[in-house]
């Protein structure tokens, strides 16, 4: 810590020049003060006070208060124009880092998302409809329980082309069902893409359960 | 009549002081817009140097490349171009990088120097290839949020100096002293490191430097030696009246150190690996160990700067807001990583990099002199080449034979000349 003071000390090597003119007016004003009477004199400066101070202190107020300090006032107008203008100017190479809330940050640290009523609601739809009994009702489920894992996964920042891509980013330390969730999305995606493909009711149980436990895992049903 | 004349006073010397409070933002924020624009438009040469089978050279020519290297000095010579133009010295970087263990050397400098870095290697190192290669930093995301979605992690962290960079650490005249066998090279610990990678990882050391003015450190340590090298007072009674032998080793050590010249740096590692197979304890202790070999009770000694480093805990000041600030301090050493923004080198506040909760003003500059450089910084010699870890030359180049006709009449050779003058038009 004292490192960095001293790291503030010779920064500012290039303004002491300035800074003891400015000591030297601060003190030409003390001295002001200094004759008895004097500082009555100056009263006369405050705001509502009356101009009546005469004599040498009397002078130097009035070369201070009438002269200097306008011209002070003056420059840090200035100052406070020039300052906007670089800051402006400056804005281009901002590098701050910017907060971002990533999912995985609080999956990875073993924090769970709160229940979403949305992805709830859907995922009991889903499991209604694979109490069908047919082949159809079974595919279905399955296409739309992965549906669900992607509603989530968009809806919570995973970004990617794919959903496999933003499955990748998940990885079995962080939730142990993503590799069943694996496995049923292969399915899924022989079902999509294979005319005439069938699945048992063990394989829907399986997938379903794959997602179920994923979704449960996370904490959003 | 008291509080009307301090009203008074206030009243007289407000403006003075916002003057002076004004005067000194305008000036960094005018600094940081000039010169950010000027390090915009300077063009970076990355070079690899490609190490031989074997060196016989110490980490002593190393010494010698960077006091060459000492000179590439781009300080602003007046008021236009330190204010306007924004000129400055812009570091020249020794990185040593390890891409699933193989372990490579680099340095970085702006393109207009490069010659220097060529020749100081050509001159003392006359084995070693210098060739100029792609930045790897480019295959690397900009941000944590880039990274994360590569499904990778990673762990940077800066080191500082636990006294007065007055003191030097310990060097290869330390190392290499006593007999052949016992004579090691500090380097290999970093070898070892950078090589126990497994695939798919990534390790990078980086050391920023910028050349030190010697009068002005001088200067600056001139009240430490004066202190260190007084005399016991004549009638002192208490004991010892005089200096220990260490306190002698530690001002000589100091002296000599102060009589070379030195570079402000940043010394800083970086860890990057895929989610399932990242460990951050591994680099870590890895890394600090090998520098732990430069310690030495009489000088100086590295450690980590866990005030700018990437966790901020609920112990760490200002106790609130550990998750958000832990998230902004991962995001500021990737970023400082990644751009190689080395903020402490110069005395200026990186007002551009400040986040209102987070300020960027824990760096620290590290002064090693160029004998601390070098003995962290070479070729791997001898003693070491039995790892296999780094990419080396495999075959040497030479001149052709002595016997080879290699000399033509004057017709041949004007013939070869215009040949080769209408082959680059």
């Amino acid at each position: 810590m004292a490192d960095d003071k001293k790291k503030e000390g010779d920064g500012q090597s290039h303004f002491s020049a300035f800074f003891l003119i400015a000591l030297a007016l601060i003190l030409f004003l003390i001295y002001t003060f200094l004759p008895s009477g004097g500082g009555q004199a100056l009263l006369g400066y405050l705001p509502g006070g009356q101009v009546d101070a005469g004599g040498a202190v009397g002078w130097l107020a009035h070369i201070w208060f009438d002269f200097f300090w306008p011209m002070f006032i003056f420059f840090d107008v200035l100052l406070i124009i020039g300052l906007v203008l670089v800051w402006i100017k400056a804005r281009k190479y901002h590098r701050a880092p910017k907060l971002f809330d990533t999912p995985m940050e609080s999956l990875a640290n073993g924090k769970k998302f709160s229940v979403d009523k949305q992805i709830r609601k859907i995922w009991f739809k889903v499991v209604e409809r694979a109490q069908g009994g047919t082949q159809e009702s079974w595919k279905s489920a399955i296409l739309e329980g992965d549906a669900v894992v992607d509603l989530f996964l968009k809806k919570y920042g995973y970004e990617g082309d794919t959903m496999a891509d933003r499955l990748s980013q998940i990885i079995e330390q962080e939730v142990s069902a993503v590799e069943q969730v694996w496995k049923a999305h292969r399915l899924r995606n022989d079902i999509a893409h294979t005319p005439g493909f069938g699945v048992s009711k063990k394989d829907t149980q399986d997938a379903l359960t794959a997602y179920r436990d994923f979704l449960r895992e996370v904490g959003v049903i | 009549m008291i509080t009307e004349i301090a009203l008074l006073l206030l009243n007289a010397i407000w403006p003075i002081v916002l003057l002076v409070v004004l005067y000194r933002s305008f000036i960094v924020y005018l600094l940081a817009w000039r010169q950010s624009e000027y390090e915009e438009k300077q063009s970076w040469t990355i070079l690899e140097l490609q190490i031989p089978r074997e060196i016989k050279q110490s980490a002593k020519a190393m010494d010698q490349v960077l006091q060459v290297l000492h000179t590439v000095n781009d300080d602003p010579t007046d008021l236009i171009k330190k204010y306007w133009i924004g000129q400055k010295t812009l570091p020249i970087s020794f990185e040593m990088v390890s891409f699933g263990g193989e372990v490579h050397f680099y340095v970085r400098i702006l393109s207009t120097h490069r010659q220097v870095v060529e020749t100081a290697f050509f001159s003392f190192y006359p084995d070693v290839e210098v060739h100029e290669v792609e930045d790897y930093m480019k295959q690397l995301p900009e941000t944590v949020k880039e990274l994360r979605m590569q499904g990778k992690e990673a762990f940077s962290m800066d080191l500082k100096l636990n006294r007065e960079g007055a003191y030097p650490i310990k060097s290869y005249v330390d190392f290499s002293g006593g007999e052949e066998e016992t004579s090691g090279d500090p380097i290999s610990v970093f070898l070892e490191v950078l090589g126990k990678l497994k695939d798919g990882e990534f390790l990078a050391i980086h050391i920023h430097g910028v050349p030190l003015d010697a009068k002005k450190r001088k200067k600056k340590y001139e009240s430490l030696v004066k202190e260190l090298r007084k005399d016991p007072e004549p009638g002192a009674t208490t004991f010892p009246g005089f200096r220990t032998d260490e306190e002698n080793r530690s001002l000589s050590a100091l002296e000599r150190n102060l009589s070379k010249p030195a570079f402000n740096t940043a010394v800083r590692f970086a860890y990057v690996a895929p989610k399932a197979i990242f460990s951050g304890g591994f680099p870590r202790r890895g890394v600090i160990s090998a520098f732990n070999q430069y310690a030495a009770a009489d000088r100086n000694s590295f450690a980590l700067n866990w005030p700018a480093g990437p966790y901020g805990d609920v112990w760490h000041w200002p106790h609130i807001f550990p998750d958000l600030r832990t998230k902004l301090r991962g995001q500021r050493t990737w970023l400082n990583f990644r751009f190689r923004n080395c903020g402490a080198i110069d005395d200026l506040p990186d007002v551009l990099g400040a986040h209102p909760i987070n300020s960027n003003k824990n760096l620290q500059a590290i002064e090693l002199s160029t004998e601390g450089l070098a003995t962290i910084f070479h070729p791997p010699t001898q003693a070491v080449l039995t790892a296999p870890h780094t990419k080396r030359v495999e075959s040497r180049k030479g001149a052709a034979p002595a016997g080879a006709p290699i000399f033509a009449e004057e017709k041949e050779i004007e013939e070869f000349t215009r040949v080769g003058q209408e082959g680059e038009n």
